[in-house]
């Protein structure tokens, strides 16, 4: 192999100090197994929480870093898979684990039909105000749908079961939740790390100039909706098997922008930013507990203080202190 | 003239409420470079443009190797192997001097540590600037950039939009002689140029668009071209 062609297979680093660095990420879930040991039952829920919206944060940031739209419909997608698996558990009957795939299905026709703006050339702030509208749509239909949804009260979903066996505490729901998540990270990961993530990043370097390099541009926003849908979505459904009770006001714009928050503050288009920006969002509130009244102040000081000196988010940090951390395909 | 390689016959083309191109029809061959000439507004870059899928055509036919390529989306006409350097470049402005080589290959594949070594041979100055972000490049250094991601594709036409637009006078001297040396390689290219030297000296034939319309046809290897002349009927 010739030097260049090293060079593009590898821009950074040598290959094999790359795969052993990766193999460090392994060690990660494996140290988080015995966490429900030391963990009371409401921490053990804020854990799970996080775990939650690390895919939320993942799908969001598909769309929005790596490819560079403004498509704020992502609280759609998280919605529609939490009551996909509320409604098929509750109406069906199904066990938790059988609705996982649906919901992401779900998600993922959802992030299909939300992409069409987008497909018909509709971009920056006028695509920000129609997936904006979009979610807003959705939100209506939970609330009308009585049937279905049962409406403004919601609906309590069943007690989650993985293949017969009940998941009856909340360590129980984390490795549930833990397995999802790191396999939505693996996927995700080899998806900006393929081809697939230079065709993002080509085009939300020049849209115009990826289409008159043969990009199928269409194709890339599409699949990058479609996939971001399918990660929120199960994101959707966990949250449903951790809640229990699946309401439209938990899918409102208020939560959009906390979903906004984890990407900004964990760092655009960064894999590891998603996750940083999940467990820094999550439970900031729960340190703030403290200090009564002041919540919402320390909280919003939080976000503005970190975008403020971290523009890139915390994800940035770590880049700085490993290249294994730098996203292969992300430019600012 | 050599066997036809483009064929675009009739062809009508516009923006939405206004219509540019008015049953234009003209081939370029083999090996063959033709320059389009015409003042601002003629309908030059239209023309291009929809040679490469960018501006769909309302009327008319294009065809690339026997094959009609009209109203194809640009990703697939490109993979035919007609890639197009427009006149904004183009370029990802936040990728490398080699990564946007390599975007280039991408999509119609070869050997690309071969096309890279090949192309850095002939543009010695992208080689010295691989690493560097092309946001940080001059005019004439993005220009060099574009037509090599252009090359890194293979293409078997190159469609130009004004190559030497905007550069200082050492850069078209330079992209010039690129132009140049392209054309022995036996690529056929279709040419836009205000620089009417340039577009001689390279091209085969030209055609000059008014209002949408081919007024002139020339043969340039049939004699010399008086380029007072030319002026004078691209303008008055």
């Amino acid at each position: 192999m010739t030097d260049i062609a090293k060079k593009e297979s590898l821009p950074a680093g040598g290959r094999s100090r790359s795969r052993i660095g990766r193999s460090v990420f392994w060690l990660i879930p494996i140290l988080l197994l015995p966490v429900p040991l030391f963990l009371d039952q409401y921490r053990q829920y804020v854990v799970n929480l996080i775990l939650v919206y690390v895919p939320v944060g993942i799908g969001f940031n598909i769309v929005v870093g790596n490819l560079g739209l403004l498509a704020f419909s992502n609280v759609a997608f998280f919605g529609i898979g939490a009551y996909t698996s509320g409604v098929l558990a509750l109406k069906l009957g199904l066990p938790w684990w059988a609705t996982v795939l649906p919901a992401g299905i779900m998600g993922a026709l959802a992030g299909s039909a939300a992409s069409v703006p987008a497909l018909r050339g509709v971009r920056l702030f006028y695509l920000a105000i129609m997936t904006l509208a979009f979610g807003e749509l959705l939100r209506w239909v939970y609330i009308r749908w009585v049937p279905v949804t049962g409406g403004s009260f919601g609906m309590a979903v069943p007690k989650p079961s993985v293949f017969g066996l009940p998941l009856l505490t909340e360590g129980h729901k984390f490795y549930a939740f833990l397995f999802l998540v790191v396999l939505m990270v693996i996927l995700t990961n080899r998806l900006l790390r393929s081809r697939f993530g230079r065709a993002f990043m080509a085009i939300k370097s020049n849209e115009q100039a990826a289409a008159a390099m043969g990009i199928p541009t269409d194709r890339y926003i599409l699949l990058a909706f479609a996939w971001g849908g399918f990660v929120v979505g199960i994101g959707g459904s966990m949250y449903a098997a951790l809640v229990g009770h699946v309401t439209p006001i938990a899918f409102d714009l208020t939560e959009l922008i906390l979903e906004f928050a984890i990407i900004m503050v964990g760092g655009l288009g960064s894999l590891v930013g998603s996750v940083l920006g999940a467990i820094v969002i999550t439970s900031a509130p729960e340190f703030f507990r403290n200090w009564l009244g002041f919540q919402e102040l320390l909280f919003g000081v939080l976000i503005v203080v970190v975008i403020l000196f971290l523009p890139r988010g915390l994800a940035s940090l770590l880049a700085r202190l490993h290249p294994i951390f730098v996203d292969r395909y992300y430019r600012d | 003239m050599p066997e036809e390689m483009l064929v675009a016959k009739g062809v009508e083309a516009g923006y939405p409420n206004k219509q540019i191109l008015f049953g234009v029809d003209f081939s370029v061959g083999r090996s063959e470079v033709v320059a389009l000439l015409g003042a601002n507004g003629s309908g030059k870059s239209t023309a291009l443009n929809t040679i490469s899928g960018f501006v769909r055509p309302l009327a008319g036919s294009i065809r690339f190797d026997g094959a009609e390529i009209a109203g194809m989306p640009p990703h697939q006409i490109f993979r035919r192997g007609v890639i197009q350097v427009s006149q904004a470049r183009d370029l990802f402005p936040d990728m490398t001097v080699e990564e946007n080589l390599l975007l280039g290959a991408w999509v119609r594949g070869g050997e690309t540590a071969t096309l890279l070594e090949g192309l850095y041979r002939s543009f010695p100055r992208l080689a010295e600037r691989k690493t560097q972000m092309v946001r940080l490049m001059s005019g004439g250094e993005q220009q060099m950039v574009a037509i090599g991601r252009a090359l890194m594709g293979r293409p078997k036409i190159l469609l130009l939009d004004e190559p030497s637009g905007g550069l200082a006078p050492t850069f078209v001297n330079e992209i010039a002689a690129i132009i140049a040396t392209l054309k022995k390689t036996g690529i056929a290219m279709v040419i836009i140029e205000q620089n009417i030297k340039l577009a001689l000296s390279v091209a085969d034939r030209f055609l000059i668009l008014r209002d949408g319309r081919v007024t002139q046809r020339h043969d340039i290897s049939a004699g010399a071209a008086d380029e007072k002349e030319i002026v004078r009927s691209i303008y008055l």
